[in-house]
């Protein structure tokens, strides 16, 4: 029987056709198997640090940063596409998005388990004071679709000064690391900060399942 | 007198900590699905609300067993049995249910054991029939023992007389069971007969790895009277692997003489692998600057404002319906077709809107429909969608912000219909497996289903499904023995393998009668084995917690080969035609339990009520038992005596993290009888509405802004 299962389930993805077909659960549950598998068998996406030039940024309609988790090796590129208050949602080719103020994420969509929204009003500050400690409040979906709100306690110190390049430049920055711990874990984060306050790469924790990425801005 | 606050959070950490390392062993499951050590039960609960599902046992006897926590303290386990040779060894394998509860009467607690009171098998026909009372108690943090007493089976091995005995002299003998038809409470064995104590310990030598040994007050009396097993000795012992928190594996050495094993799968309700979904991100919101209005976003005619809405939702996996301006509002009719939560839907819609909009827009008024009935009304202002964007807390902010409301009375006529496809088809293989129906364990039917559906109205509709079967007739299925017309039993007679059989094919008409009102009438092929028309009306306040609902059928039985005609009963002379129908009441309850009581007349003609009771999360799944109550004597029923069973509704976008409405329906212990038995018509209202209600709204508000 587990055989025939598995001859009907492969014909599944094979001849299910039409909108309706979308409405039954084998098939729905199918496809989403095929989506959550499309990495192994679909087209190798190109990580685009190995095609990017300063001239196609700065011909971009969009500013551009390069995002990556760190428990995955490809990078992608996202593209501003919206501000509100100060605050920038960038978006990439796949669907993903990431919602940054100041250089720092506030939220993120489309990554299985996403930051929803964070109270970053204290860590901004003490990163260019480059000292001094802060709360932050993360957000997050429940397993129950409520949101569950976690605080952490930050500690930031600067650890050195580096200077960093970025496509064909180079910024001098200051080394600032974030260090947190709240009920649900602790992390740490760093960032490389110019003078101006500006921050040009960092690494941020988004959530236990997704861990960290890193963000650079192109 | 002031204590040091510094003592105290270190004897604070010190306790939490110990509290961890045993919340974190959570201890294991018998072979018989249950919380406990080898083949004796433990006080220990489960964690709230966890499933287990249990494949166990050695060379006679193979359980596969569910287990539900249904509350902190209450457990239930429904079980599927194979025993062997269990009438004598010339005799066919015997398949036997049982159902066991357990409740966890005392908690455990620095000196107290936990302690739990049990029926196993309780109603079924008593074959694994035992009740105990039990302790445990964790005594390191890796060590656990527990002592018992036990009756019935659980007292076969060096029983002594009931010391309930001094209650009453009829403690101390168990009355034969008089298992009839079975399925019944079997309310005179209960803590009856001999009782006898067992026990065992629970050694965690690693993070994943589990000792345990028992001594089993079970002797296997009849397996070992008939010779089919040996019982050497009465202790057992085992070995449990469980690397993380998804399953166990364990061996066992059983009463000297036998190798036993088991697996169990563990799933946890209330969680999910990817709790905020893959699902691509949501269109930023358009914030309007001051007072100019940006390029492109002046009025614009109303046809081009749907057309570009339309579009934009379509993106987003809604179907827009309506759409009307008025002054400074709009008012958006749509249909959700991609995301079980509403709240999400409308999070998407509102901020499509905030970018299709001329500026002078300030209230979106959103009508999510379903069945083309708009379900509720949502007003949302456009300038809270600007300022709460991306703030902390932003869910919950703007939950407080906007106005849930009844939805317009009247279907038609309020905002102006956008065309959509009216035709909608697909075709798909199909699988449809049914589990533990008379002697099988699982029979699989596949072959190739065809589905339709032309909306001549959002509310008015045609559809059907046909199915081509490939796989074998199930006509040689055990023929129907109940006194009654089979309505149901005869399920497996329906349909032919290498034809076209209509599942069902009906016309639906959705209407709105009145305030709070919704109703359904439908005409044609109902369901598989009934044609006729269906009628239906719901009393559903958008904001309360219960409802109402009476239905109406007038149904002809079909014919087997799923075609057009009615099937000739030769000892009716005729059809078999039926009124039928029910007055219903539902009603969610604050702490995740919806009952739901209908009273009425049933297919076969007879009277009574059903009882339901389930546990919904608000992340779509759904955990739950019925039984059913008629007029028809418990041996005219047959096996089980009544029909009663467990559903379970498990979400696809909880198990792959994409978004879709898809569900999966489980029914397990259905006997597919004839008293008791419902018409299956499709889109009934209750249903229907409610995931568009305050109440559903509001429990997966946290997936508004995703």
């Amino acid at each position: 029987m587990m055989r025939t299962l598995v001859t009907i389930t492969a014909l599944l993805v094979a001849t299910a056709c039409g909108p309706l077909a979308q409405n039954q659960p084998l098939v729905s549950g199918v496809e989403g198997l095929a989506n959550a598998g499309s990495d192994l068998w679909g087209e190798a996406p190109v990580d685009p640090r190995a095609s990017l030039t300063r001239e196609a940024i700065d011909a971009a309609p969009n500013d551009l940063l390069l995002f990556a988790r760190v428990d995955e090796e490809l990078a992608s590129t996202f593209a501003s596409v919206a501000s509100n208050g100060g605050v920038n949602t960038w978006v990439s080719d796949a669907g993903d998005s990431l919602t940054l103020r100041k250089g720092l994420v506030v939220a993120t969509r489309g990554l299985g388990n996403d930051l929803m929204g964070a109270d970053l009003a204290q860590v901004y500050p003490a990163l260019v004071r480059g000292s001094g400690s802060a709360t932050r409040i993360h957000d997050y979906l429940g397993g129950e679709d409520q949101i569950v709100r976690r605080s952490y306690q930050c500690q930031i110190t600067t650890l050195r000064s580096d200077v960093i390049e970025i496509i064909q430049r180079r910024y001098e920055t200051r080394v600032v690391r974030e260090a947190c711990t709240g009920e649900a874990g602790s992390f740490t984060n760093v960032y490389w900060i110019d003078a101006a306050g500006a921050i040009w790469q960092s690494r941020q924790w988004i959530s236990a399942r997704v861990g960290a990425v890193d963000v650079q801005k192109l | 007198m002031r204590r040091s606050p510094r003592l105290t959070i270190a004897v604070l950490t010190v306790l939490c900590a110990t509290q961890a390392s045993a919340d974190d062993w959570r201890g294991g499951y018998t072979l018989y699905g249950t919380s406990g050590i080898i083949e004796m039960p433990s006080a220990f609960a489960r964690p709230d609300a966890e499933i287990g599902v249990t494949l166990g046992g050695f060379e006679d006897q193979q359980r596969l067993s569910f287990s539900f926590q249904v509350t902190p303290r209450f457990s239930g386990t429904f079980r599927y049995s194979r025993l062997a040779d269990y009438f004598g060894p010339e005799a066919d394998d015997l398949f036997d249910r049982s159902f066991d509860f357990q409740y966890q009467v005392l908690t455990e607690g620095s000196l107290r054991p936990a302690v739990a009171v049990g029926l196993r098998d309780f109603l079924g026909t008593g074959i694994y029939s035992g009740e105990y009372v039990v302790a445990s108690k964790t005594l390191t943090p890796r060590l656990r023992a527990t002592a018992g007493l036990g009756w019935g089976r659980l007292g076969t091995e060096g029983g002594f007389e009931n010391p309930l005995g001094f209650l009453s002299d009829e403690f101390k003998v168990r009355p034969a069971r008089d298992v009839g038809s079975g399925g019944k409470p079997a309310f005179d064995q209960y803590f009856r007969g001999d009782a006898a104590f067992f026990g065992g310990v629970e050694w965690r030598i690693s993070d994943s790895f589990v000792a345990t040994a028992e001594y089993s007050s079970d002797a296997y009396e009849r397996e070992t009277g008939s010779g089919v097993l040996e019982r050497e000795t009465p202790f057992n012992f085992g070995l449990s692997y469980a690397p993380g928190p998804d399953y166990v594996l364990s061996a066992y050495a059983l009463g000297g003489s036998d190798l036993g094993l088991s697996a169990t799968f563990i799933i946890d309700p209330k969680d999910r692998a990817a709790r905020s979904g893959f699902e691509a991100a949501p269109m930023p919101v358009s914030v309007r600057s001051g007072n100019v209005a940006r390029p492109g976003s002046g009025p614009a005619s109303v046809p081009e404002l749907q057309r570009v809405t339309a579009a934009a939702l379509l993106e987003e996996g809604v179907a827009l319906q309506g759409l009307q301006v008025s002054g400074s509002t709009v008012r958006v009719r749509f249909a959700n077709d991609r995301y079980r939560a509403e709240a999400q839907a409308l999070g998407r819609v509102a901020r499509v809107l905030t970018r299709t909009m001329p500026s002078s827009i300030e209230m979106f008024v959103l009508e999510p429909t379903r069945a083309g009935l708009p379900v509720s009304t949502v007003t949302i202002r456009r300038s809270d969608m600007e300022a709460l964007e991306n703030r902390p807390n932003a869910a919950a902010l703007s939950l407080d912000r906007v106005i849930i409301a009844e939805p317009p009375a009247a279907v038609g006529g309020d905002p102006v219909n956008v065309p959509t496809d009216a035709l909608e088809w697909g075709i798909a293989p199909y699988v449809a497996v049914q589990v533990f129906d008379g002697s099988d364990p699982a029979r699989e039917e596949y072959g190739l289903q065809g589905d339709i559906r032309y909306a001549l109205q959002p509310n008015l509709y045609l559809e059907g499904t046909a199915r081509y079967r490939v796989s074998d007739d199930r006509a040689d299925a055990r023929v129907s023995t109940s006194a009654l017309q089979p309505v149901r039993s005869n399920v497996a007679q329906y349909g032919r393998s290498g034809e076209i059989g209509i599942e069902d094919f009906a016309l639906h008409w959705y209407e709105r009668p009145g305030p709070s009102l919704y109703s359904r009438v439908s005409l044609g092929y109902l369901e598989k084995m009934f044609a006729g028309v269906s009628a239906e009306m719901l009393w559903k306040p958008v904001n309360s917690r219960m409802a109402l609902g009476a239905e109406l059928n007038y149904v002809v039985q079909r014919d087997y080969d799923l075609g057009l005609g009615a099937q000739d009963f030769p000892d009716l002379d005729g059809i078999y035609d039926v009124v039928t129908g029910h007055g219903s009441v539902y009603y969610d309850f604050q702490n995740s339990f919806h009952g739901r009581v209908d009273v009425g007349r049933y297919l076969a003609g007879d009277w009574g009520a059903t009882f339901a009771l389930d546990r919904e999360f608000a992340n779509g799944w759904r955990v739950g038992a019925y039984a059913t109550l008629t007029d028809v004597p418990f041996d005219d029923f047959g096996e089980g005596s009544f029909d009663k069973g467990i559903r379970l509704t498990i979400p696809i976008d909880w198990a792959l993290g994409n978004a879709t409405r898809a569900n999966t329906d489980v029914r397990l212990s259905s006997l597919s009888r004839d008293g008791g038995a419902r018409l299956n018509v499709d889109g009934r209202l209750y249903e229907t509405v409610r995931g568009g209600h305050s109440v559903a709204l509001q429990e997966s508000w946290g997936r508004f802004w995703r």
